[in-house]
């Protein structure tokens, strides 16, 4: 649905020039919800703001539905922008309006319904996101999470079939975010829509994404599916990124009791994850092997498991047999470390 | 002793021209702040849409604006800096071709426009510079024309700012008016100046600038309470 290629976005201030972006390439698929993540001043928001050209890219293109966004004329871009929803930070309502005209307002731009349709349409977006009666209240006296519903309500308003969420979460408290979270899901499958997230937080990604591409400083480092990148994270900046909620990646422990040692990262996802494995695996190889860390949990809607164990005691062949059981379960497993000296007791 | 007060107010012989006073001063304030507040919005907006902190992501476009800002702030400065006495002299030949007359309640609207307009719009811009900027990206994010943005969202969300200014404005223009009276504008100046500093009558002088007193309280009254019911905070 939306190509980004090789964009970049360069600042001057004074003298200084600054890349926000460097040569960016991304492909986001219709009905997904893909997630940008980075920390902040990677060029995150620049990047989003690309789409729909509230940022115009200094190189490279964007192309939604193999159109070029940067050849339209002005009416056309308006156009555009009007059939895709924004959703903001900071929520950027209008305090001077009540909750109701906040969320007409796209529909009056776009100006194709008739006033009675525009008051109708208002309504069901409203009961849509969950706040049908607070419709005659002023921003200023919602909550948080609430003024977060109405800014998804408005960018609702006409239709769209994208939505780019621009830290939609991040101004909200934990549990606020949660149910904000669902309510995008919800209405994803719902609508059908495809949804281009930005978050600093893997907590975000966890919940709500299908793909992700982590930024730094201007580039993408890592894209591809949640499960493949929280499962086997390939960029120092992504392993920081999942550290912070404690999905760490792994680190061989040094309290091994065994002289001859091989240490087994073992990861999965999908399905198989839903059947008894390290039993099946151990039964299989008739080895034994202790855990030196696991986590298993899902993201989104994918089961997923990974755990580092140790081979008591494992010659080459057993080891080699041990990796193709595993790869008979569909269990992704990597040697990572050997250890074949003896240590002085 | 209060009642001789009352007494020599009951006495006081100019309360007809008080009255008249009273009256053309209400009328030339009240219509000069009409054309006042059009232009002022009109040329507050342009300098809000064309300043450094607000330009256009087009290139072509941004040295226009950059062209615009600096020639309609260079004009508003112009005229902010003429003292207003020298301005309403200055006028009295546009004035004259503008309304027929420099005198009177008539003569008076057109320097009082011209003198309080660069004032308002400079209010107007910085009342505009403090609407939050997210308000106009999203309103850019909808794909909302400038005009659209302009009246449906700038506006509205700097309405009770702007409702001080103009209470500001208005005050100003009501001392403006006083002044317009020594080239004989009419009002309570001229009344002021010719019986208090004329013809030494300090009575007349005190009972005018009692009223001037009076009407700028009740217009700061109704403006403060207009402001708070248009600030839903």
């Amino acid at each position: 649905m939306i190509q980004i290629q090789n964009a970049s976005k360069r600042y001057t201030i004074g003298a200084v020039a600054f890349h926000a972006l460097n040569d960016v390439t991304l492909s986001i698929e219709r009905g997904e919800i893909f997630g940008i993540i980075g920390r902040s001043g990677a060029g995150k928001s620049t990047l989003l703001r690309l789409i729909n050209h509230l940022e115009v890219p200094s190189g490279g293109r964007v192309m939604m539905e193999h159109c070029d966004v940067g050849a339209l004329d002005s009416g056309q871009l308006r156009a555009l922008r009007q059939r895709i929803g924004f959703v903001f930070q900071h929520f950027n309502l209008l305090n001077s309006i009540s909750v109701a005209e906040n969320v007409r307002l796209p529909l009056r731009v776009a100006g194709r319904l008739a006033y009675a349709a525009q008051r109708q349409r208002v309504r069901d977006v409203l009961a849509l996101v969950g706040i049908a009666d607070q419709a005659d209240k002023y921003p200023a006296s919602l909550s948080g999470g609430q003024r977060q519903r109405v800014g998804i309500a408005r960018a609702l308003a006409n239709q769209p079939e994208l939505l780019l969420c621009d830290e939609a979460t991040s101004a909200l408290d934990p549990e606020t975010t949660a149910s904000v979270l669902q309510l995008l899901l919800d209405i994803q499958q719902r609508l059908g829509l495809t949804i281009v997230l930005v978050t600093h937080s893997m907590g975000v990604i966890r919940s709500v994404a299908d793909r992700v591409a982590v930024l730094d400083h201007g580039c993408v480092v890592e894209t591809g599916r949640v499960a493949e990148v929280f499962l086997r994270p390939r960029h120092a900046v992504t392993r920081a990124l999942l550290a912070e909620i404690g999905f760490d990646v792994a680190a061989p422990s040094n309290t091994s009791v065994h002289t001859r040692r091989h240490v087994i990262d073992m990861s999965y996802d999908g399905m198989v994850a839903t059947t008894p494995l390290l039993s099946r695996i151990a039964r299989d190889t008739g080895l034994d092997f202790s855990i030196l860390s696991a986590s298993a949990g899902r993201l989104k809607d994918t089961a997923f498991g990974r755990f580092t164990v140790e081979l008591a005691a494992a010659d080459e062949t057993q080891l080699q047999h041990f990796l193709s059981v595993c790869r008979n379960h569909e269990v992704r497993a990597e040697l990572v470390r050997a250890e074949l000296q003896s240590r002085a007791p | 002793m209060p009642g001789s007060i009352w007494q020599s107010l009951r006495d006081f012989d100019y309360w007809p021209e008080i009255g008249e006073g009273t009256l053309d001063t209400l009328a030339m304030t009240g219509c000069a702040l009409i054309f006042t507040v059009f232009m002022g919005l009109t040329v507050g907006t342009l300098l809000f849409l064309t300043s450094p902190t607000h330009r256009s992501v087009r290139p072509a476009y941004q040295r226009a604006q950059a062209w615009a800002y600096r020639f309609v702030s260079f004009l508003v400065n112009v005229l902010r800096s003429v003292p207003f006495l020298i301005l309403l002299i200055l006028l009295i030949p546009t004035t004259r071709a503008m309304v027929g007359t420099s005198l009177g309640v008539r003569g008076a609207v057109p320097p009082l426009v011209v003198a309080s307009a660069p004032f308002f719009a400079r209010l107007v811009e910085s009342v505009l510079r403090e609407v939050e900027g997210g308000v106009l990206e999203a309103c850019r994010a909808m794909g909302a024309t400038t005009r659209q943005t302009v009246f449906w969202a700038l506006l509205p969300e700097a309405s009770a700012p702007l409702c001080a200014a103009i209470t500001v404005t208005a005050i100003a223009l009501i001392g403006y008016s006083a002044m317009a009276g020594v080239i004989g504008g009419g009002g309570l100046g001229d009344l002021a100046v010719r019986y208090g500093y004329q013809r030494f009558d300090t009575q007349v002088m005190l009972v005018t600038v009692a009223i001037l007193i009076l009407i700028v309280q009740i217009v700061q009254w109704g403006g403060d309470r207009l402001v708070a019911r248009l600030a839903h905070r």
